[in-house]
């Protein structure tokens, strides 16, 4: 694809012409750093980006590369206990390339590419597979079964598959499509963040979600597949509620969105999560959580970022046939992560400088959640119980 | 209870997955009307209105029951129903109206002092005072008050209003509002949250002090302990 060129810089907001060929939402590469960025309005080849990193240095002149696809996350075994940031790049990985502070244009992928994992296939060649059957599973640790389903969008005959120990981007099997051409299976898949992952039907949620506090299971119930709000002043116990209900709560996995809190609250949390434990399997609570880290001193638009990177792995789980419980700490900031780039962009703003489309865009976040009929079949299993201890 | 991460399946071998989420918002200045409050209320059902002055009195958890709402209590009914208790939804609407009824009388208690309300009145002031102090405070960093299962729930709610209705009996009779809270019994109601969830039988026993304890000739019987104490 061609190349463009930045004309402008604001913070971080770059514009760039030259990009006929891109198309809304598409990842590119800014500057010689290659800073990741994500297109975020097209006037003819003249493209609006969101620098997902400090903007500092890159100027009039600079490279735009297109990727051609959009922002996505990598989903497969190797998610739970890790912290990534706000678009999916592992933090622990990160500090030992270039210390405790995010440095720039360093990439690392969202799952590590040489751990072996034991996959055990469950369907036979020969078998007929749809989006979503599970093929196979892997024992991602003492507590969680992770279920490697067939990717949305492919489907066909199982020409290959066998059990053993595979990385990331090792193939598992091969599937022949319809029309005759075969595709490797991989543990892994990716999926556009922005995108909601597709499931066969919503049905009504009526079980609730028992997180062990009385006041909200007997007052104020939620149930599992829905969404409730927490407004958070000051020293009034949001963390400790928090820990509660993901500690508690009758959830398998608990996705963690800390989005432009302070760096100590969001250390808080880093420190206080692998040290809880989990009273149902009396592991500790982080083989069955994925933290998302974007505190506030790390890009905006990343943060923008966060909160749909947290939402598409919580979905991931969820078609494997999990009850998720996912928290966004805090939905403001992220809201004015939104306002901070729609004021770059020179958007009309809406009340209090929000931009417009802010009711729009928090009420499609929260229609990800709900109880859903998962794509797929299990793989010929009739029931799938895990992590019984 | 063991983690059983069970793919809930039906007859043609379909799975079920859900996300719930809980999206907490940071209102600059604690100001529940600014956009993003709004704007998200319109679309989540349920509210837990987490409040400040609850913290300073030490009130934890400070999830206010006057302003919190969920709008999912007619969905999960029939679970309740069928895995707790038919009278459960019952009960937690009778907690929640006395609690509401509390916050009314709160206001001419301040003004010209509990004396002016009448004996069922002053019990139901007692009883809200229970229910929030027994209730719904709960201790993060008890071991055996962190968790409360649906069940035990039920039972303390059960245990403090079936006392009230003892006592609302009992005062409406004319008997003497000290004697009716002086009853023994209110010490294992205090301590009933403690209880674990192998010890729940000592629920049914609780309630059955109840009703020994709270009985016309019972109170005369407890008088003179009163006076000697």
């Amino acid at each position: 694809m061609a190349q463009g060129k930045i004309i402008k810089v604001a913070g971080p907001l770059v514009v760039a012409d030259g990009l006929g060929d891109a198309k809304m939402f598409d990842l590119v590469r800014v500057g010689t750093e290659g800073l990741m960025g994500e297109i975020i309005e097209m006037r003819s080849d003249r493209a609006s980006i969101q620098v997902y990193e400090e903007t500092e240095g890159i100027g009039p002149g600079d490279p735009v590369v297109p990727t051609g696809a959009p922002l996505s996350v990598e989903l497969g075994p190797g998610m739970l206990g890790a912290v990534y940031d706000g678009v999916q790049r592992p933090l622990d990985a990160i500090e030992a390339i270039a210390g405790a502070f995010l440095a720039r244009g360093i990439d690392a992928p969202g799952l590590d590419r040489d751990k072996q994992w034991e996959f055990s296939a469950t369907v036979s060649i020969g078998t007929a597979v749809t989006p979503g059957d599970i093929v196979g599973t892997v024992q991602e640790n003492e507590v969680i079964e992770h279920r490697i389903m067939v990717p949305p969008n492919v489907h066909g005959e199982i020409v290959a598959i066998s059990s053993g120990s595979y990385t990331v981007e090792q193939p598992v099997g091969r599937l022949r499509t319809p029309d005759g051409s075969e595709i490797d299976l991989l543990m892994m898949q990716t999926w556009p963040v922005r995108i909601p992952r597709p499931f066969g039907r919503k049905v009504s949620a009526t079980e609730p979600l028992v997180t062990g506090t009385r006041v909200i299971d007997t007052f104020f119930p939620l149930v599992k597949g829905g969404a409730g709000c927490i407004p958070g002043p000051f020293g009034a116990g949001k963390t400790v509620t928090q820990h509660q209900v993901a500690k508690w709560s009758n959830a398998q996995i608990v996705v963690f969105i800390g989005c432009g809190e302070r760096g100590n609250e969001m250390t808080d949390v880093l420190m206080e999560f692998p040290e809880l434990t989990d009273p149902y399997s009396g592991y500790p609570l982080m083989r069955r959580t994925v933290l998302v880290a974007n505190t506030s001193n790390m890009p905006v638009a990343a943060r923008e970022a966060s909160v749909y990177t947290g939402i598409t792995m919580a979905e991931y789980f969820r078609d494997m046939g999990y009850e998720v419980v996912l928290q966004a700490d805090s939905t403001s900031r992220w809201a004015e992560a939104m306002r901070e780039i729609s004021g770059r962009l020179e958007e009309m703003p809406g009340e209090e400088g929000y931009p417009a489309y802010l009711g729009t865009r928090l009420a499609a976040f929260y229609e990800r959640a709900g109880k859903v009929e998962c794509l797929g079949a299990s793989g010929g299993r009739v029931r799938a119980v895990i992590g019984d201890v | 209870m063991p983690l059983s991460a069970t793919c809930e399946l039906n007859d043609d071998g379909r799975r079920y997955g859900s996300v719930s989420v809980v999206g907490s918002v940071s209102p600059p200045g604690g100001d529940l009307s600014e956009p993003v409050v709004q704007n998200t209320l319109r679309v989540v059902k349920v509210f837990w209105a987490l409040q400040d002055t609850l913290a300073f009195q030490r009130h934890f958890p400070a999830i206010d029951w006057l302003t919190s709402y969920s709008l999912f209590l007619d969905k999960v009914e029939p679970y309740w129903n069928a895995n707790v208790d038919e009278q459960f939804r019952a009960r937690r609407d009778r907690a929640m109206a006395i609690l509401q009824r509390e916050s009314e009388l709160a206001e001419i208690v301040r003004l010209v002092g509990i004396e002016a309300l009448s004996g069922e009145e002053q019990v139901l002031m007692e009883t809200a005072k229970s229910l929030r102090e027994d209730f719904l405070q709960q201790n993060a960093f008890r071991d055996d008050d962190q968790f409360s299962s649906l069940d035990e729930q039920n039972r303390l709610l059960h245990v403090i209003l079936h006392f009230h209705e003892k006592a609302v009996a009992l005062a409406a009779q004319g008997e003497p509002l000290k004697a009716i809270l002086m009853a023994p019994v209110r010490e294992r109601i205090v301590r009933a949250k403690y209880l674990s969830i192998e010890e729940i039988a000592q629920y049914d026993s609780i309630l059955s002090d109840i009703d020994t304890q709270l009985v016309a000739e019972g109170m005369a019987a407890a008088r003179p302990a009163e006076v000697s104490a």
